[in-house]
Formats: structure tokens, sequence, C-alpha cells
């Protein structure tokens, strides 16, 4: 996808979130994180972004961490897994549905609160179709 | 679970429908004098029905004619027009963006008068047949059953009629019915309650030990008696003991006595659990409720 840098006094291209447009979307890992597998499940390590006062001679000093560990459980590691690029959120929700015998909107309702939780901890990226402008 | 049927029978306080297998229940009242049951789609709001109890049969003709009227009113950019279904009194809408259908009948054996509206999405005008079909099949059901029937998010169960529902909890792959029983006057003791609970997703709850999940679902009871039994196909556990109160409630007798069955059905992948609390002078068994559960989805009558 091609983006465009915007100028100052740009009107900022919306972009439509409805539940149709929400499902297809695609969900794929963020290309920095490390994974570390284990028997009980998964340990997703995520760069932390180190401002200029943590990269001076602080560093020396106070020895911050470079990333961080989210461990994810069974389930959390199977909609983690699902998100390879190649499926949309709709197929995810399908599959985890028919997986745990439960309708889609329930699987909807804990998958897309689950997909939230990963994109806000920078795990995932959602890739959009064309783009669309209202 | 393979479907039999794409529709979905849904029971709900003393109305039966039947709905497309994708439709989901977004709203729902509890009360069977006013309220209303709306469905939605993978993408937008279809299907809304409302019923109101009413003392006699109104002038459905003259309700629908000045609905009609208003609507006009409202969005003057709407072409309206009487459209036929058989028992009710309907008209059709229809603009560049959406096309609707309003429908209202009186339904005699629940004295409820019913409105429907239901979306018809424009790629599907040749599916009005179908539209018509929902709304058709849109009825009250006996009011002299011993039972009263619930068949509605992914639950199909059976209660005793003397039980009234009194709180929903819906949550994905968690709901939660709560019924109550109103103490008789005169019996002070007759008094009931009843939690009925369907765990979907079953190994987040339920790892083989059925005492400790009923334990942690109802702290404030002490079991003192558990027996095995089987319901149906499946093994249930099944407990009773005295809810914990005050040694003043005690000595006058005011102490309730708990059972809870729990029963972990493979096929659907659920848990459920059945809780009651009453008093000794009018126990009300879990053995009272009926579920019908390894049902395949769609299946229109899965307890004939």
């Amino acid at each position: 996808m091609k983006g465009q840098a915007l100028k100052r006094g740009d009107q900022v291209p919306q972009l439509k979130t409805d539940s149709a447009r929400l499902l297809e979307l695609v969900p794929m890992h963020n290309a920095a994180i490390r994974i570390e597998t284990s028997p009980d499940g998964l340990v997703v390590w995520v760069p932390i972004a180190q401002p200029f006062w943590m990269r001076s001679l602080l560093r020396f000093v106070l020895p911050f961490r470079k990333e961080k560990g989210i461990a994810l459980d069974v389930i959390g590691r199977e909609v983690f897994e699902a998100c390879d690029g190649n499926r949309n959120v709709e197929a995810i929700i399908e599959e985890f549905a028919k997986r745990h015998k439960i309708r889609f909107f329930d699987a909807k309702q804990s998958v897309t609160t689950f997909l939230r939780w990963l994109l806000e901890r920078k795990i995932i990226v959602l890739v959009l179709g064309p783009m669309e402008q209202v | 679970m393979k479907s039999v049927s794409p529709y979905d029978a849904i029971e709900w306080l003393g109305l039966r429908l039947e709905v497309p297998q994708d439709w989901q229940i977004v709203r729902h009242g509890i009360s069977s004098l006013n309220g209303c049951l709306t469905f939605t789609d993978r993408y937008s709001e279809r299907m809304n029905l409302s019923w109101r109890k009413l003392d006699r049969e109104p002038d459905v003709e003259r309700i629908v004619a000045e609905q009609l009227q208003r609507d006009q009113t409202k969005s003057p950019d709407l072409t309206l027009a009487r459209t036929t279904i058989p028992g009710w009194q309907a008209y059709r809408a229809e603009s560049a963006e959406s096309e609707w259908v309003r429908a209202a009948r009186y339904e005699p054996l629940t004295s409820q008068l019913l409105e429907v509206w239901l979306s018809v999405r424009s790629n599907q005008k040749k599916s009005q047949l179908a539209n018509e079909r929902l709304v058709c099949a849109i009825a009250g059901t006996d009011p002299n059953r011993d039972t009263s029937r619930l068949q509605a998010f992914d639950t199909c169960l059976e209660y005793p009629r003397d039980l009234v529902l009194s709180t929903t909890k819906i949550e994905p792959a968690n709901v939660t019915f709560e019924f109550e029983r109103a103490a008789v006057k005169g019996q002070p003791f007759s008094r009931a309650r009843a939690v009925v609970r369907r765990m979907g997703m079953a190994s987040c709850w339920y790892r083989g030990n059925a005492v400790a999940l009923i334990a942690r679902e109802a702290k404030q009871v002490v079991y003192q008696t558990q027996s095995e039994h089987w319901l149906g196909a499946h093994r249930a556990m099944r407990v009773e003991g005295d809810t914990t109160k005050g040694p003043i409630q005690r000595w006058f007798g005011r102490s309730t006595r708990s059972r809870a069955t729990l029963m972990h059905c493979e096929v659907e992948n659920a848990v459920y659990l059945i809780t009651t609390e009453s008093y000794d002078q009018a126990p009300l068994l879990p053995e009272r409720f009926k579920f019908v559960c390894c049902k395949p989805i769609g299946e229109t009558d899965p307890l004939s």
C-alpha cells in the first residue's frame, strides 16, 4: 500500500470503521517481534522504542530493557498464529468458532477483543484492502 | 455441529419464531408485558420484534395505517405501499438506500400486540417469500403448557411455569439466566430462585472437577452431599447444601437450601450448571429444569 505524506492543513483521510470493514482487515505479525515457544504457550518479545536519553550514557548506568515479553496461553496462541497475513479477520473468527463449537458472534466478540489487545501492544498490525476515503 | 435447517428456532417469553442461522439477538427484553428482540446479521440490523400486552384486541389495521402515515411524514423520500402477509397487517418501504417491511398483528394466545420491522437487503429482492416466511413464523405458544420453554443464545431449556425470568447476562460463550418464583400469598417460604448457566468453550472453565466448579460459582453455600447421575446421555454431578446465613435467620428457619447440578456436554463443548435456592417447605429441584443439548444448530423443534 502506497502512502502519501500529509502537509499542514491537509484534511486527514477518514477510514470507514464499520463492522463489515473490520471483518475485511487482514492481521499480520509485526516484523520486529521475536517469538519463543514453550510447551505451555508462547512468549512474544516486542522491542521497546528507546528515546534519546535512554540511548545516551545513562544506558551504561541503568540497564534498560530493550524488549518486553508477553506470554500467550493456548487460546491466545491459536489466534496469534492465525494472524499470518493470509486470512482476514472474518476467516479467523469463522475458524475459531468452528474449532470451539461456538457461534460466529460469540467468537467475533472474543477474537476482536483479543486482536485489539494484540494491536495495542504492537504485536500485530492490521492491513487494509484498498483504502477508502469518506 | 452440522446444521440441519438454515433456520434457528427461537422461543422467548411465550413467543416462537424462526430466524436464519447467521442472525444474532443483540437486544432482548425480559418482560412479557412489553419488550423487544432485535436481530442482526454479520453486518447490520435485520429484524426487530416488539410486543405489548393488551387487555383487549386492538384495531391493528388502524395502528398500521397510523404508523404508515407517521413514516411517510418523517421520511418523504420513502415509497410506502401496503403488502400482503397472511395474518398480518403490513406495508413495505423503499428508498434509494434501504428497503424494509413493517407488520403487526394481535396474538390472542398471549394477548399481545406484535410488531415487526424487517430489513430487506437490496440484493435479496427475490427472496421476498423468505422474508414473508420469517414474519409468518412468529406466533405465540400455548400458555397452558406444563412448562415454559426458552430457546435462545444456544440454550434450549424447559423450566417450571411458576418461574419468571428475572435477569439475563449474555457474554461470549457464557450465558446466565436467572429465574424467580414469587411467594404465594400466605406462604412466605414458597419463594425460590434458580440460576441456569451455559458455559461454552468448556475447557476454559472445566477440567473434570465438577464439585470445584460448583463451589467456585456459589461461594456462600456449604455443600454437604454429592452424587453422580445421568442426565440423558451425560453424566451429571448433583450437590446439595445449606446457604450460609446468620444464626438469627437459622433460628427462625429462614436458611435456604441450595442445590446444584452440573453437566458437561462434549458434543457441544459446553458445561451446563443449574443452581436453585429454596426453602425446605417448598423445594425447587434442579431436576425440574430440562436441557436439550447435543442438538444440531438449526433443528427446528428439538424437544418434540
